[in-house]
């Protein structure tokens, strides 16, 4: 007689049809490649790892630790984006390839840059990043970068499908970004005798990620197996409290 | 055409004029030029020798004969030989070089009746055979000291040289007027183009001289697909492009652009070329561009993609062409040396590459190493305080050192030995530091040399 109200839809189902609505909507929120970096910080992450075709911040003081994590995840973007290259813009490049081929990265598909002005630097990051030829761009030293430099970046990162890696020398009050996560590496003194350095040890602070919460883990390199651990979750940092 | 009018529906009224169809009118035969048979302008005029270069909007041809007299070779242009002298002329007129010409098949018969004062016209062989009897020994390109004495001997002109026996001649005035008489009767002496001529060439007249911008944009546009279609057709690809631009007062501008890999891509090439169009200073306008490939290689067909971008293959290489212009792009390439600065060398990113060994060395190597002070509790043992830039960093544990010693092989004056120590400071940070000289002695310093992990 009478037709039935339809039945209410269940409201799991809404809410994953809304979630997958909005994931739509952002692009950075997709299903999309991400690098590994440890499996706990994969788990923390809101993308199961750190996105491809996003803009990432590193920020640090100590040019090796930092150089150590950046040229980690250019290894690591090359090796999953095989055939693709890596590029490294510098005001004045001083990568050392004996050094950083202990970290996995391949010579053969890294291309420096030398990029005196950041006009330059910030162009070439672009240019290279819209690219479908480039796996991974570091950009050495940039001062400030204003939100339209850093969000044309991430947008060009979007077109190729590249990560790009910012790697500022450590601004105390870094301001806002447009960047998918920031991180602060600092160096930690590995347990160690007066003749044996051990292995290299650093404390990863996520400062920021969108969608995700702040975390701190103290890592430590394995050069014999080449891997990185994690040996336990530092104290919680004074992450920023602004929400994406 | 014929095709589609017989294809109509007869009904129709069709308010055609009654015209037969008639098969078109063959095009008018070219005059006729001898086929097989090089054809050359010899022009002669006041200080002509320093336009060659302008003279390649011509022809891709042109070489000197002395200081007052170029040769452009014209075998093969498509336009019609009376018409072309007469724009040749023309255009030399116009940039201030008023000058005479004369095209044939003998270049040395041409410059020689050019300069017994032949009015500027195109001869057949027939014509030039005709001429050259008349002509008075003093017009050839002959030594003063030969000319008088062949006056000397009553040979006025060249019926009567060429009259006499060879051997008595060859005898008396040497080679020169044997290779003379050779290149007269159309024995064609070899010249040497002023340019090798490029394989691929695209080029663009213009009736209104270029000023602007966006019309020399347009026009390189219009080239590159020109010379692209030619280099598609020939199975090339450019390794260097040269645009000239000829202006209408007789200079010219030339831009040369390298590709790092072979490239016939119509988009790369004009976004490579459209960056340098700023570089292009059109005074009073351009007139003619041209647009060249002088170093072609090689390369395979490829079927174009669906989707518009280059795939990974091509779009590396035409990113470092894009980055290169710009910026300083190399790679690293591994240097059989255990001198921490010789150890890796800079390459061309098209260079062959080569993987390196690790190596416990740091990661960035400081090109200027930075001057340190230290305290060390003897004088050849590791340091326990470092002190850079009015900061204090006291050394946890150092291991070393690793003393290297300079490559006596190496020429110049040689560097002292180093003594490197791998510290990690209380900081946490590490450094690649190594002591110059001999430790104990007044002149060993320490310096912070690279940044390790």
């Amino acid at each position: 007689m009478f037709a039935r109200p339809a039945p209410l839809p269940d409201r799991s189902t809404t809410l994953a049809r809304l979630r997958d609505r909005l994931a739509r909507l952002d692009h950075t929120a997709q299903d999309r490649d991400t690098l590994p970096v440890t499996p706990e910080i994969n788990q923390h992450l809101p993308w199961g790892g750190l996105p491809l075709a996003g803009l990432h911040e590193l920020l640090s003081d100590a040019p090796g630790h930092a150089t150590a994590f950046a040229a980690l995840l250019l290894a690591r973007a090359q090796a999953r984006l095989a055939r693709r290259a890596a590029l490294w813009i510098a005001a004045e490049p001083d990568a050392y390839m004996p050094g950083l081929a202990g970290l996995g990265l391949d010579a053969t598909r890294l291309f420096l840059l030398r990029a005196p002005r950041q006009r330059d630097a910030l162009w070439a990051a672009e240019e290279a990043l819209r690219s479908p030829a480039i796996a991974a761009v570091l950009l050495l030293g940039a001062r400030t970068l204003d939100m339209t430099a850093a969000r044309r970046l991430q947008l060009a990162a979007e077109t190729g499908g590249g990560i790009a890696l910012l790697l500022r020398e450590e601004a105390s009050t870094p301001g806002p970004t447009t960047a998918l996560t920031r991180w602060r590496i600092t160096p930690r003194a590995a347990p160690a005798t007066p003749h044996h350095l051990g292995p290299p040890t650093w404390e990863v602070a996520l400062l920021r990620a969108r969608g995700g919460r702040p975390g701190a883990w103290l890592l430590q390199w394995d050069p014999a197996t080449g891997q990185l651990t994690t040996t336990l979750p530092a104290a919680a940092p004074a992450a920023e409290r602004r929400r994406a | 055409m014929a095709g589609r009018r017989c294809a109509r529906t007869p009904a129709l009224p069709l308010l055609l004029p009654a015209r037969r169809l008639r098969p078109p009118t063959p095009l008018p035969a070219p005059p006729e030029t001898p086929t097989g048979h090089r054809r050359f302008l010899v022009l002669h005029g006041a200080g002509l020798g320093e336009a060659a270069a302008w003279a390649l909007r011509f022809s891709p041809l042109v070489g000197r004969l002395g200081a007052d007299a170029l040769l452009i070779e014209t075998t093969g242009l498509p336009e019609a030989e009376p018409a072309l002298l007469a724009r040749v002329l023309a255009a030399f007129a116009r940039a201030g070089l008023p000058a005479t010409g004369l095209l044939g098949a003998a270049p040395a018969a041409l410059g020689a009746l050019l300069r017994a004062g032949h009015p500027p016209a195109v001869l057949t062989p027939a014509e030039e055979t005709a001429a050259l009897p008349l002509l008075p020994v003093t017009a050839l390109a002959l030594p003063p000291e030969t000319i008088l004495a062949l006056h000397r001997l009553g040979l006025r002109d060249l019926a009567a040289l060429e009259a006499q026996p060879r051997a008595p001649l060859a005898r008396r005035f040497g080679g020169a007027l044997m290779t003379e008489l050779a290149a007269l009767r159309g024995a064609v002496a070899p010249y040497t183009p002023i340019r090798p001529p490029p394989r691929h060439v695209a080029a663009c007249d213009f009736l209104e001289p270029l000023l602007t911008a966006p019309a020399l944009a347009h026009a390189l546009h219009r080239l590159v697909a020109e010379l692209c279609e030619g280099l598609n057709a020939a199975g090339h690809g450019a390794r260097a492009l040269r645009l000239t631009a000829f202006r209408g007062d007789g200079s010219w501008q030339e831009l040369g652009q390298g590709i790092g890999q072979a490239s016939r891509d119509p988009a790369h090439v004009e976004r490579l070329l459209a960056r340098r169009i700023e570089e292009l200073r059109p005074e009073f306008g351009f007139e003619r561009m041209m647009l060249a490939a002088p170093v072609t290689e090689l390369l395979e067909a490829r079927q174009s993609n669906l989707a518009p971008e280059a795939g990974p293959e091509e779009a590396l290489p035409q990113l470092l062409d894009r980055l290169g212009q710009r910026l300083e792009v190399w790679r690293l390439i591994p240097h059989a040396s255990h001198w921490p600065e010789r150890a890796q060398r800079r390459a061309s990113p098209f260079a062959p590459a080569a993987p390196f060994t690790p190596a416990p060395r740091p990661l960035r190597l400081l090109r200027r190493p930075l001057p340190l002070e230290a305290v060390a509790l003897l004088p050849d043992a590791p340091p326990s305080l470092l002190r850079q830039g009015g900061r204090a960093e006291r050394v946890v544990s150092a291991e070393g050192p690793e003393r290297l010693t300079p490559e006596w092989w190496q020429p110049g004056r040689q560097a002292p030995p180093r003594d490197y120590y791998r510290v990690q400071l209380a900081s946490g940070a590490r450094w690649w530091v190594c002591r110059r000289g001999e430790p104990g002695t007044p002149d060993a310093r320490w310096f912070l040399h690279g940044y390790l992990f």
